[in-house]
């Protein structure tokens, strides 16, 4: 049952990660990668219950909190930039 | 156990009507309204059912339940503080809303 939900979220993955690449705005592409971010960790936990091994769980914590600061830099890189 | 997969069948389904959102709307700040529905049902409804689906608690399967409730922490914390800084800038560069 967990493999059909890990497929179901490499798809979805995948549908945003096309969305990320085929935008225009920088911003659009932003908020895409942060619902990315989000499948990512849901992946990594699922990962961690099909293989019984609690380190995959520990990653995810770490991933969370490291997407977060990734976020806040970019767009603290882009403030100033003129869009369009 | 059939607990888990019902909360998992409605964290999916926030996930994917999160990324239709992503699809479909027009603008940076509607895409901000999809964006924490995936952030904040989707997951909370996740993490419920990885906590559903452990549930006889032993010493070595308590081990991913805690840390599950921690990631939905740091999530829920940090999740709005990331939509606000996307649209501050976003605003700050001359996008209308």
């Amino acid at each position: 049952m967990w493999q059909i939900i890990a497929l179901i979220l490499l798809i979805l993955i995948v549908l945003t990660l096309l969305r990320v690449f085929m935008s225009k705005n920088i911003f659009e592409k932003l908020v895409a990668l942060d619902v990315a971010n989000i499948l990512v960790i849901s992946l990594l936990l699922a990962f961690s219950i099909i293989s019984r091994q609690s380190f995959l769980a520990d990653m995810a914590i770490a991933y969370a909190l490291l997407s977060f600061i990734g976020v806040l830099y970019v767009t603290k890189y882009y403030k100033n930039y003129s869009a369009q | 156990m059939f607990l888990s997969y019902f909360f998992i069948s409605i964290s999916l389904i926030f996930f994917s009507l999160s990324v239709l959102g992503l699809f479909r709307f027009p603008d940076v700040y509607t895409k901000l309204h999809s964006s924490a529905l995936s952030s904040t049902f989707g997951f909370i409804f996740f993490s419920l059912s990885i906590v559903f689906f452990t549930l006889p608690f032993d010493k070595i399967s308590i081990a991913l339940p805690i840390r599950a409730i921690i990631i939905l922490l740091i999530i829920l914390l940090t999740g709005p503080c990331a939509a606000h800084a996307i649209a501050r800038a976003a605003h700050k560069n001359g996008i209308k809303p």
